[in-house]
């Protein structure tokens, strides 16, 4: 009995090991656990973070996705730009009836599927490139955006597999090296393991109980200095390349201008007749702004800029209370937040389409 | 793979369960060869060659030690250690010491840039080279004979638990055990495994708790000596659970298996004076230093002023063995200047309320010192020990509400109760063992702060 339970345990451990490891099985069962195919998963409608940190039960973080799409009120003039976005999380729900003058419009967001563009020279081809302020340094600091807005379309086949797939880019029937020593294969087993309904009561109660006791989130939410918003830690931990306290120099500043003016040059080259680009700011960079590194008007306000900017920054700190733009409870915008966005967008389009 | 991982206590479960069902010595010496390289590659796998390298480099080199005398044989050792060091200096110090010089060379060259390696360094890379060096030496001495067996010593070398972090083990110690068949022993599995509970409740629970008021007192400016003074403290209680808890962690699972490993640590906050620290801190390493550095220095052997010169180069190069970074020279000369002038008063013995103050006296002298250890450079830790002693400006803010300071608190009173009254991790009952594993997992779960930690020690 016990040599069974023994090679039973052996066996059912590599099982868990290759799984947790290989990239196509954790996919796979990605997809069926995500769409409760399976033994289901903790998923909260209040946000992100609440989602991440166990704190469902917090009322001050319940705030769901609010978002309300209308076509903008003021249309006059041509409906001649063919828009094309690309951009990230916090715009994604952004149908493209919400944009004026739009006589087509095309998506694409980073790492899941690519932008494509052909472009009409009877219309008025802008080009709108939206990024969390987290990834500015990490995705605007090389020029490898020039990868996922191209002309030529992709093979429909790899193209099909992103969507289907988004957190594991690319199968590849071949081995490697790195297939065996995944870096993410903890985060993997945990989520084989333990992101299933049973677990979810002591988790909960460990997130209630660091909050009531504590008052700490759990290892990757941060709560706000003030109790009432939570923040993603690496927006708020100075070493995290994502983060709104970590040091950002005027040097720092001159070699990510460089980066942006290439980037425009680039795409004004290819035929486009604005490319636009616009920094939403981590929640911290305006709510607990006391350390902020002042990357966005540092960027923003450079003079050697060529970009044409979205600035919802400086509207949110005029607003004062910057807290009325974002989720208690999550890493986005609320509704405020993106209408605030979406006036100023449209505003710059309608100034396009007259040119 | 770090010890607190799922990946781990799933590896550690599969590699032990098969590890019993092996009929025999050979088997198991070549499974745990196995899994001690699916261990090590699970960091950086290329880095699994350059170990290789060295583990083909010494085991050849005990051989030709062995074999020849006089100069001969010296050669051989030379060039064994050579290679050794060769490895630890190219990839550890030689950024560092490129960055020395860099001004100089600035001075004279100023359109000369300055060929930096920036490759990362192999992880455990100063302890697997360290006992690598034991080997051979020990070898030369003629204390240990040559190992046949090619996989022994690689295994020798590699052996999972003390691959990245230690104990710096002795060959005399291990390889008789890696020769010798051990049978299943249910009280050293227990033993084993309430070990490794003990060193998880201190690194999650304890050393990782404190880390945020570590890093609210080392990353903030303008704080009072009151905050500072809490995270100076609290630092040396996180650096000692996280590295002792790292060692009983490869102690236990060692124990699992049947291998007894050199202890490590031995209470050391309970030391009287500096002296006494440095026998009860990091065992391991600093035996390593006495027998292989300050013993053929001449030790206390050439007379007083020699004995302590000699001391003070021990710790001078056992604070470059922790990093190539002053702030860790700056660490092991204090430590070094403490042990030579200050007295060892080793025969006197204390009554209770004098070494009471005298244990207390020596940890706030070693929590000083550990703010080296911590601060990204040298100006940092001076200005955070003179922050230590202005009890007039900055503000009084903590990383912890006043709960979790409390809990903090108690946690560190909780770990010197248990290590000071509790000596033994054997629990003879079965229901006893059963309800200490239940209230660690238990513990470790609800109290434990999570986020893929790494251990202090493996950046060495």
């Amino acid at each position: 009995m016990k040599k069974v339970l023994s090679y039973s345990c052996i066996i059912i451990g590599l099982v868990l090991l290759i799984s947790g490891t290989h990239r196509d099985i954790v996919a796979y069962i990605w997809e069926r656990k995500h769409h409760h195919l399976w033994w289901g998963e903790h998923q909260s409608n209040f946000g992100d973070l609440s989602n991440i940190a166990y704190l469902d039960d917090i009322k001050i973080f319940q705030t769901p996705n609010d978002y309300q799409f209308t076509p903008p009120a003021d249309t006059a003039g041509p409906k001649n730009v063919d828009l094309y976005v690309f951009g990230d999380s916090y715009i994604e729900d952004v149908p493209c009836y919400a944009f004026a003058h739009v006589n087509a419009c095309r998506t694409g967001r980073k790492d899941q599927h690519d932008l494509i563009y052909q472009l009409d020279k009877a219309k008025r081809n802008v080009l709108l490139i939206e990024t969390a302020e987290r990834y500015v340094r990490s995705n605007y600091g090389t020029s490898d955006i020039y990868s996922h807005i191209k002309k030529d379309a992709l093979p429909v086949t790899r193209a099909k597999i992103m969507s289907q797939s988004p957190v594991f880019a690319s199968m590849d029937l071949g081995l490697h090296i790195g297939d065996f020593f995944n870096p993410n294969i903890n985060q993997n087993l945990e989520y084989l393991l333990f992101n299933v309904n049973a677990m979810n009561e002591p988790r909960l109660l460990k997130a209630d109980m660091n909050y009531y006791l504590f008052n700490r989130g759990s290892g990757d939410v941060i709560i706000a200095d003030d109790g009432q918003h939570l923040f993603l830690k690496e927006t708020v931990e100075p070493k995290s390349d994502y983060s709104s306290y970590q040091p950002f120099s005027d040097e720092d500043a001159a070699k990510w201008i460089n980066n942006l003016n290439a980037i425009y040059d680039h795409y004004r080259g290819e035929g486009f007749d604005e490319v636009y680009f616009a920094i939403v700011p981590n929640p911290v960079s305006v709510i607990q702004p006391a350390n902020y590194n002042n990357l966005i008007p540092k960027l923003q306000n450079a003079p050697g800029l060529k970009m044409h900017v979205i600035d919802v920054y400086s509207h949110y700190k005029k607003a004062g209370n910057a807290r009325q733009f974002y989720r208690a409870g999550d890493t986005h915008w609320n509704n405020n937040g993106i209408q605030v966005w979406l006036e100023l967008v449209n505003e710059e389009l309608g100034k396009v389409s007259v040119r | 793979m770090l010890f607190n991982s799922l990946q781990f206590l799933i590896f550690f479960m599969v590699v032990t369960l098969a590890y019993f069902q092996l009929p025999n010595q050979r088997a198991r010496v070549w499974l745990l060869l196995v899994a001690s390289c699916y261990f090590y590659m699970s960091f950086v796998p290329k880095y699994l060659l350059i170990l290789g390298g060295t583990i083909v480099i010494d085991y050849f080199a005990g051989f030709l030690i062995a074999k020849h005398e006089g100069r001969a044989r010296k050669a051989w050792l030379t060039l064994s250690i050579i290679a050794n060091v060769g490895v630890l200096v190219y990839f550890k110090y030689f950024d560092f010491l490129l960055d020395s010089v860099a001004p100089v060379i600035g001075q004279f060259f100023p359109h000369y840039t300055i060929p930096y390696l920036s490759v990362l360094l192999p992880i455990g890379l100063s302890f697997h080279t360290f006992q690598a060096m034991s080997y051979t030496i020990e070898v030369y001495r003629g204390k240990q004979p040559p190992e046949k067996d090619f996989t022994v010593y690689a295994l020798y070398v590699m052996f999972y638990p003390q691959l990245v972090a230690g104990p710096i083990e002795r060959p005399q110690n291990i390889l008789p055990q890696l020769h010798q068949y051990q049978p299943y022993n249910w009280d050293k599995i227990k033993e084993g495994l309430a070990r490794m509970l003990w060193g998880f409740f201190k690194k999650v629970v304890i050393a990782d708790r404190l880390a945020i008021e570590v890093g609210h007192a080392y990353n903030h400016t303008g704080l009072s000596a009151l905050s500072l003074w809490v995270g100076a403290i609290f630092y040396s209680f996180q650096i000692y659970c996280d590295f002792s808890g790292y060692s009983d962690i490869a102690l236990g699972s060692a124990k699992v298996m049947g291998i007894d490993l050199m202890e490590n640590f031995k209470q050391p906050y309970l030391s009287a004076n500096i002296t006494d620290f440095w026998t009860r801190w990091h065992v391991s390493l600093s035996s390593w230093f006495r027998d292989y550095l300050y013993i053929p220095l001449g030790g206390n052997r050439k007379g007083e002023v020699r004995r302590k010169a000699n001391v003070f180069i021990t710790f001078l190069l056992s604070g470059l063995w922790h990093g190539a970074n002053f702030t860790f020279i700056f660490w092991g000369a204090l430590h070094g200047l403490l042990v030579t002038l200050l007295p060892g008063d080793k025969n006197k013995v204390s009554s209770g309320v004098t070494k009471v103050v005298k244990i207390v006296l020596n940890f706030v002298l070693v929590s000083i010192c550990w703010v080296f250890f911590r601060s990204p450079d040298v100006h940092f830790a001076f200005r955070y020990i003179g922050g230590l002693f202005n009890f007039i400006h900055g503000s009084t803010t903590f990383g912890l509400n006043g709960n979790e300071l409390l809990f903090s608190a108690a946690l560190m009173a909780f770990l010197l109760w248990r290590e000071f009254r509790l000596k033994s991790f054997l629990i003879q009952q079965d229901r006893s063992f059963a309800l200490y594993v239940l209230a660690m997992v238990t513990a470790c779960y609800f109290f434990g702060v999570f986020g893929e930690n790494q251990f202090i020690y493996f950046q060495f």
